[in-house]
């Protein structure tokens, strides 16, 4: 019996997902078990696409078929949650298991919270996470900075704080992120500044971290954080998957390397957040930047949390339809509606057409508001204040009353 | 259910961004960003956001249609062939003009090519990327490793994605150079703005000749469909030459550069003006056509369809596997992502049917066989991930008359020009965005900026309706009043929506003398 609050050490005893599996393949047990025991419907997981670099999601159905998306892609900087959302009905008809890095994890919650998706239906699988790189950058941080071509790599790694590239003729070669980043190179900036390591929202947090000894490389370390996670390894164990309790200083070691993560994250941020400039100055840097905006509506459609069906950005008489640049209410549209509950997930930032830096002011903001109102997104499923209603709803109840007190949450 | 992503390349401008097509159980339902992408890093603009929107648009086509009297009737595909075969057997060479669409793919480009000249036997064979301007040096990439970049017209608008590069070089410290015609999105980002009266774009280029420095210069300019584009690129490819800068002339459509590389490129306004008998047009819209013959591939049931006298239902760019040429000389794929409905068949496809129906076997079977026809050494396998670059060609342009600033008048007191708008193409492209709906809902009207002063002195205020008239014709539409106007310059996008068409205002021209009227709505 596993209970909530457990660690373990994880592997797959399939053969196949040892094989291709990041460090053991227990990832891929759990996500076969699952589809084959009928506990879900389909697996969302990512798969590689024309090559290592380009993650792609896919769902899968047959069991069988699920080794095919085993191993880590680093330069996997997708979004699954708006996945669910947008083209699986939320989960609200079909049970999925699906795989989650800590911005997805946050993500997933926001969109709960307001009753986009339905949790009930998930199994979800964190994975920890030490940052993902944009591919194109990867490609040239590995020809500008390995010296290698980047055709040649057969597998990227991030551990030990190196980023860790392996070639077709197996050789391997690190370098060490600080240095890579303080040059531009590395992690996208939002990763640089990401504290969520290990998704603890999630049924499960797998990594690598706190796998030690002759284990390294070879099993997981699972976190059980749910009772859904927890009934899962207990009917995969033994028949899936082989579990071991983590030996030693596995546990310190763990936790160690999560708080050295923290603190990289912090000197991050006051790196990052320093170039923003305070009030007016900050005011300046951000409609300056914002100017350039050509209206792709990328960062909406991508943001986890933009969700509704009329998006306020849409009215003509907040915003003019047509115009480019659009004025800076479309910028102001999006802080005030999100910002309270931006999960740094850099969608909105590594997806803008014009390379407007849109993650880092959302999370500036949501931090400060964080320090304001207490409300700290994507953690757990306390409600932020515009998730009290679902919003057409709402919008009925507005147009039914002629009732002008939107969100109106005193009444109950 | 099945679920997954297939990566395309954008069908409308001549950068080529490409991204995801996202499929569910068979059918295209969404886009997704390609983050593998070397041309765009995953991001695109709105219209490669919403290009997914015109895949299953309910205005399809999906039945051949001969003309019966005054109206296009359905018939069969034996019957359309039949029809066609037993026309255009009967008009020689140069009677027939040939259309190529200069968004479809070089397969398509390729299978035309050889209808046009050994079927036909004629040297009109064009497209719309055929304006004389034939210039691509350097890279897409490379434009924000540039010291001094001279950017002429609101490549903002015309080209995004490359506009996106501008910006990258103008953050590393680059001069931005820019002339237009007006406070446009590039002239923004100008570092040094040189604005140019309407026609008087030539004139201007050689006045920034002065402000050009730096060791890496790049001179860039947006392709349209007007008839002074190779006048403003001549001044601009003067520029770059005297200053030893790359010159890339960005072409308007998708597979512009394809489509000039591939011999779709006799001259597009002779061609289509000329005198031919009969017209073959592959997604190309060119209004309605008067000629005695008219067949046309297509999508979408455009006015030059409506004035065919068959038409037959093309697949669309997800329908199909093939390639496209983009600005900087990169062939790359375009992939099937879902099947095209009952009926409807590839453009090469239906080329070769045309063919065969007229007793010519084009030889080959499958778009790759096509692909491999003209470009031996590659496939699409060694293509797929990074596209392949071809080498760069001398820069042409065709020499023509000069042009010289809009001459006002007292009817005519105001300075038109024109200029693209990010949100819709023109001709074939214009065909596609007014097929996204999301592209129509943001703006579902050609629409005309004018200064807050013109407004002020004709009494016109936001959300009017102004009658816009030139020499060449009339046309009402919205006004957007905009303080990056100045007096007396007002501006059409190059746009056609629905009934109304930029060229039934200008007729071609880019910058004419205009004036403009309030109407009720
Ligand atoms: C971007 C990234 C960064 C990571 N960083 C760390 C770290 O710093 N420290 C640490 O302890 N662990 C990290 N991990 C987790 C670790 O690499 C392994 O995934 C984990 O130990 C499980 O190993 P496994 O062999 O059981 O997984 P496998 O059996 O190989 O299964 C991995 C699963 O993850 C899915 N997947 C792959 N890439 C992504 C992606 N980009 N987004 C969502 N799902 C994906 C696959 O589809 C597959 O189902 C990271 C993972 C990723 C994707
Ligand atoms: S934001 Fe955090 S969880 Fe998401 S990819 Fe970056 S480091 Fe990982
Ligand atoms: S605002 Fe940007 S970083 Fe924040 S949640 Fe939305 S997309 Fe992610
Ligand atoms: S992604 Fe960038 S360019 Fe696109 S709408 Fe958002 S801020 Fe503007
Ligand atoms: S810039 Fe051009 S190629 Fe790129 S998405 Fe926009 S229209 Fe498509």
């Amino acid at each position: 019996m596993v209970a909530k609050g457990d660690m373990l050490w994880a592997w797959a005893k399939d053969e196949e997902a040892v094989k291709r599996g990041e460090c053991g393949g227990a990832v891929t047990a759990l996500l076969k078990f699952a589809l084959e025991s009928g506990a879900v419907d389909g697996v969302l997981a990512v798969k590689k696409g024309v090559d290592i670099y380009d993650a792609q999601p896919i769902l899968i159905t047959e069991p069988e078929k699920i080794a095919e998306c085993a191993g880590s892609l680093h330069c996997g900087t997708l979004l699954m949650p708006k996945l669910i959302k947008k083209y699986f009905n939320g989960a609200k008809d079909m049970k999925i298991a699906v795989t989650m890095k800590g911005c997805d994890a946050k993500a997933l919650y926001e969109l709960a919270k307001r009753q986009q998706v339905n949790l009930d239906n998930l199994i979800t699988i964190g994975l920890n996470c030490g940052g993902s790189v944009s591919p194109i950058d990867a490609r040239i941080m590995i020809q500008e900075k390995f010296e290698l071509n980047p055709d040649d790599i057969i597998k990227e790694e991030i551990d030990k704080g190196q980023f860790i590239v392996v070639t077709k003729d197996h050789e391997h070669k690190g370098i060490k992120i600080d240095e890579l980043e303080e040059e531009g190179y590395g992690r996208r900036l939002n990763c640089q500044r990401c504290k969520t390591k290990v998704p603890r929202q999630c049924d499960l947090a797998c990594g690598n971290w706190g796998v030690i000894g002759d284990k390294a490389g070879k099993a997981t370390f699972v976190e059980v954080c749910s009772d859904k996670g927890a009934d899962l390894v207990t009917k995969a164990a033994g028949k899936a998957i082989e579990t071991a309790q983590p030996a030693g200083p596995a546990l310190g070691i763990r936790s160690k390397v999560e708080g050295a993560m923290f603190k990289l994250g912090d000197k991050c941020r006051t790196e990052q957040f320093e170039k923003l400039g305070e009030g007016k100055e900050r005011l300046n840097f951000i409609m300056d930047q914002t100017s350039r905006c050509i209206k792709c509506y990328q960062c909406i459609d991508n943001c986890p949390i933009c969700y509704c069906v009329e998006c306020s950005t849409k009215k003509p008489y907040l915003v003019e339809s047509g115009v480019v640049n659009p004025p800076f209410m479309f910028h102001l549209i999006r802080y005030s509606h999100i910002a309270d509950s931006c999960v740094n997930c850099g969608q909105c930032q590594e997806l803008c057409a014009m390379d407007i830096p849109n993650a880092l002011y959302m999370h500036a903001l949501q931090l400060e508001m964080q320090d304001m109102f207490g409300y700290e997104p994507g953690v757990n499923l306390d409600l932020p204040i515009l998730s009290l209603v679902e919003e057409p709803a709402e919008r009925k109840r507005l147009n039914d009353t002629g009732d002008d007190q939107i969100f109106n949450i005193f009444t109950e | 259910m099945e679920f997954k992503y297939v990566p395309t390349v954008c069908p409308f401008c001549g950068t080529g961004c490409s991204f995801n097509l996202v499929v569910k159980d068979g059918k295209v339902v969404g886009t997704a960003p390609f983050q593998r992408s070397v041309v765009c890093d995953g991001k695109t603009c709105q219209k490669g956001h919403f290009a997914y929107e015109l895949v299953n648009s309910p205005a399809r086509l999906t039945t051949p249609m001969i003309k019966k009297g005054d109206a296009l009737v359905e018939a069969s595909w034996d019957d359309a062939l039949a029809a066609i075969a037993a026309k255009l057997g009967s008009y020689k060479g140069n009677d027939i003009t040939v259309v190529a669409s200069a968004n479809s793919t070089n397969e398509d480009i390729i299978a035309l090519g050889k209808l046009a000249k050994e079927v036909f036997n004629t040297e009109n064979f064009t497209s719309a990327a055929a304006v004389g301007v034939d210039a691509s040096a350097g890279s897409i990439a490379g434009i924000a490793k540039a010291d001094c970049i001279v950017a002429v017209g609101n490549i903002v608008e015309s080209h995004p994605l490359v506009a996106r590069r501008i910006a990258n070089a103008k953050d590393k410290g680059a001069k931005v150079i820019v002339i237009d015609n007006y406070a446009s999105p590039m002239a923004k980002m100008a570092t040094d703005f040189v604005k140019a009266a309407p026609g008087a774009e030539a004139e201007a280029i050689a006045e920034a000749v002065a402000l050009v420095e730096g060791k890496n210069v790049v001179v860039l300019f947006g392709v349209g469909m007007t008839a002074s584009e190779a006048a403003i690129a001549k001044a601009a490819l003067s520029l770059a030459e005297s200053k030893n800068a790359a010159f890339c002339a960005l072409p308007a459509q998708s597979n512009g550069r394809g489509a000039l590389l591939l011999g779709a490129s006799a001259c597009f306004k002779t061609a289509c003006t000329g005198d031919s008998k009969a017209y073959y047009v592959v997604g190309e819209d060119l209004g309605p056509l008067n000629a005695e013959f008219v067949v046309v591939q297509d999508s979408f049931l455009t006015a030059t369809a409506q004035s065919a006298d068959v038409v037959l239902p093309a697949a669309v760019y997800a329908e199909v596997d093939g390639t496209v040429t983009n600005a900087e000389r990169r062939i790359q794929l375009v992939r099937k992502a879902q099947e095209p409905a009952e009926g409807i068949k590839a453009n090469w496809q239906i080329v070769a049917d045309v063919a065969a129906k007229l007793g010519a076997n084009l030889g080959f079977e499958s778009a790759e066989e096509i692909f491999k026809s003209v470009y031996s050494d590659l496939s699409y396998e060694a293509i797929s991930k990074d596209g392949f670059v071809l080498p760069e060609q001398k820069a042409e342009v065709a020499d023509v008359p000069a042009i010289a600033a809009v001459a006002t008048s007292a009817e005519f007191p105001l300075a038109l020009t024109t200029a693209a708008t990010i949100w819709h193409g023109f001709g074939g492209s214009g065909t596609l965005s007014e097929n996204c709906k999301s592209l129509v809902r943001e703006v579902p009207d050609i629409f005309v900026k004018i200064s807050k002063e013109d407004a002020k002195e004709n009494g016109i205020l936001a959300g009017d309706f102004v009658a816009v008239t030139t020499e060449k014709g009339s046309l009402t539409m919205p006004v957007m009043i905009t303080k990056d106007m100045e007096k007396g310059v007002i501006l059409v996008p190059t746009m056609c929506l629905g009934e109304k068409c930029i060229c039934m205002l200008t007729d071609g021209e880019k910058a004419l003398a205009a004036k403009i009227e309030k109407v009720e709505a």
